[in-house]
């Protein structure tokens, strides 16, 4: 999907994404194009993908030894998370609306 | 290229700069009009819920430029920072033609009579710069009607007229009520509180050859899809160049202001969109660019006849910026009262603005505009989960619709060390040195907010909302959209910066029309004040020319 985070860094990326969203009868973070958010992001705003870089090397290793991980890249993760599912799909995330046909917002004009 | 010899040249074309240039071109003044920003379409200013005026995460939406313009922020504590527009400290307002009216909400209050004496009905608090207007609302409320004609508010007479002298129905009838104004007025009416349509700067039927509003759901902060909103970009500014008598520049940057040593304006340094630095001469300078610009222009423009600014003899330049702080509550519904009707604000209630025991004035109340949806999920709290995980996803799935929220602006009460000054360090683009804004607000104004925050819980108490939740404030600075108060207007020099007509003391051709002339800010969004005492300051230009 992209040329930003490596393949390792996608799956940790999207199963994290999916605990902050998780599915049920709308779409979890990352099929809602939370990824596809987050790429942009790390495109448009080169700021934060050293940040993202390291958080989610830490974020592998903690899930592989099965400790609790709290940090404060996912915070990080957790607002980058919630603008990639809720804001404009202009962003890149939200895809066809879905998230805002979920809470009942429409747009008419 | 022309010789740059104008009448007069206002710099800023926002509310009150718009507003000044049609006047005096319309008087037959050749003007020239300078614009930091530029001229911005609707797709211009697009629909970014990240990069807007309610969330600039990333960006802003109507300028001004991230880069070119930074500012220096000093905390509470003294720490400094060098920030853009994105930071909340920045005390951001637009950089657009129009400025910040294309996107503002529109909300269209006339101040009461007794936001004007304030330190007459109240007393001065310790270590404020509490003062009363010059004027008074009856000497403004011309203007008030000029600028409600003119601009075009939509409001409800009926209402209004209850709270204070008016001498003419607003010239179009309130917007559409909705299910959150609905649900607010039956609480009202139970408590026993008087409550009215909000009025707006939108056409509520087509007007001036522009549609009416369509009731969209990206209002504020936005700008209109069927340029029903009306600021100076699409009223005042196109008035002024039909005339043929005005020249708006945009992307540009005022530089200083020439004077001469007898008190005399002779003209503007800018620097143009080609980047080349310009010197303009006029009869009269107006100086439009908001509370934080235009100090930033007074006091970068010193001389060696005037050393630390112009109109700055009593170093009142800069100080008492002041904005507003929100309180208000929100809580949660049985049932939806979301139902998509735009821009939002259909219900206000006045009557804590004033004359409650122990308070320094108050403020207005009212329903908000339709809130995005990053927007709810960054900045309400759910009660009793973190904001992840399936509860939290299916909480705001549940809840966006059923929040009733209430709030609004509350008296500033203004302190002298809230205040904008020129860093010694740092300079934009073009190497003029920018501004460091420094100090906070007289804590009295926190004892506003708390009041007028258990008000908006009584409010939705009797609405039938649960979990109800309000945020305490703390001291801070609140000058962005709302800025006001750096160059106070006044008879006294010693404790103003210009006289009742918005000419700077000590001059005879140099006037300001913006917010930076408001002595106090009154509970209400402050639009309207400027808008009318930017008519009543180019009134005065044009009558004593």
């Amino acid at each position: 999907m992209n040329t930003v985070f490596t393949p390792q860094e996608i799956r940790t990326l999207q199963a994290a994404v999916n605990e902050i969203i998780p599915a049920d009868d709308y779409p979890n973070g990352w099929d809602a194009g939370v990824g596809d958010y987050l790429v942009a992001l790390m495109i448009r705003d080169p700021r934060f993908l050293p940040i993202y870089q390291e958080g989610l090397r830490e974020l592998a290793s903690a899930s592989a030894s099965g400790t609790e991980f709290h940090s404060a890249f996912f915070d990080l993760l957790v607002e980058h998370t919630m603008e990639g599912f809720y804001a404009d799909p202009g962003n890149g995330g939200n895809k066809e609306g879905v998230a805002w046909r979920m809470i009942g917002y429409e747009v008419t004009a | 290229m022309t010789a740059n010899i104008y009448d007069v040249i206002v710099v800023g074309a926002g509310a009150g700069g718009g507003v000044a240039a049609a006047l005096l071109a319309e008087a037959g003044k050749r003007v020239l009009l300078l614009e930091r920003g530029r001229r911005m379409t609707f797709a211009d200013v697009g629909r970014d819920h990240l990069r807007n005026q309610r969330l600039s995460l990333y960006g802003v939406n109507a300028g001004p430029n991230l880069k070119d313009n930074p500012r220096v922020a000093v905390d509470l504590e003294g720490g400094v920072r060098v920030i853009d527009a994105t930071d909340g400290a920045y005390q951001n307002n637009a950089a657009a033609v129009g400025g910040g009216t294309q996107v503002y909400g529109a909300q269209a209050w006339r101040y009461l009579p007794d936001d004007f004496r304030m330190a007459s009905k109240y007393g001065v608090p310790d270590g404020s710069s509490l003062a009363d207007w010059p004027i008074s609302y009856e000497d403004l409320a011309p203007d008030y009607e000029r600028a409600e004609w003119e601009m075009g508010v939509a409001g409800d007479e009926e209402d209004a007229g209850k709270n204070r002298p008016r001498h003419k129905e607003y010239p179009m009838p309130p917007l559409m009520m909705n299910a959150q104004g609905r649900a607010l007025r039956a609480a009202a009416d139970a408590l026993g509180w008087d409550t009215q349509h909000v009025p707006l700067l939108i056409n509520s039927t087509p007007r001036g050859g522009r549609d009416a509003c369509v009731h969209c759901q990206q209002c504020v902060g936005f700008a209109c899809p069927t340029d029903a909103k009306n600021g100076t970009h699409n009223t005042m500014i196109p008035r002024a160049l039909a005339t043929g008598l005005c020249t708006l520049e945009t992307e540009v940057m005022a530089e200083r202001v020439i004077v001469g040593g007898d008190g005399h304006a002779t003209g503007v340094v800018y620097w143009n969109a080609q980047g080349e630095q310009v010197t303009a001469s006029s009869e009269v300078v107006v100086l439009s660019g908001g509370a934080v610009e235009t100090a930033r222009l007074l006091l970068n423009s010193k001389t060696d006849t005037h050393p630390s600014g112009l109109g700055n003899n009593s170093d009142q330049v800069g100080r008492s910026l002041q904005g507003h702080f929100y309180a208000g509550a929100y809580g949660w519904m049985d049932e939806p009262v979301w139902d998509g009707i735009g821009p939002g604000p259909t219900t206000a209630t006045i009557r804590f603005n004033h004359n409650n025991d122990g308070i320094v004035g108050g403020g207005m109340l009212c329903d908000d505009f339709i809130m995005q949806p990053i927007n709810f999920v960054k900045g309400i709290a759910p009660p009793g989960m973190p904001r992840r995980g399936l509860e939290y996803k299916q909480w705001v799935r549940h809840s966006y619709t059923r929040m009733l929220r209430v709030f609004g602006p509350v008296h500033d009460i203004p302190s002298p060390t809230a205040r904008v000054e020129i860093d010694p360090n740092v300079r934009d683009r073009w190497g003029i040195p920018v501004v460091r804004i420094s100090g906070a607000t007289h804590p009295e104004t926190l004892r506003v907010h708390a009041f007028m925050n258990a008000r908006a819980e009584e409010w939705l108490r009797a609405s039938g909302a649960k979990n109800i939740r309000s945020d305490a404030a703390t001291l801070g600075l609140s000058g962005g959209q709302h800025q006001a108060g750096t160059c106070r207007m006044g008879h006294d020099p010693k404790t103003s910066v210009t006289d009742p007509w918005g000419r700077v003391h000590g001059f005879d051709n140099l006037y300001i029309a913006d917010g930076s002339l408001h002595v106090t800010n009154g509970g209400f969004n402050p639009v309207l004040t400027i808008l009318a005492l930017s008519f009543r300051v180019a009134g005065h230009i044009v009558r004593s020319w």
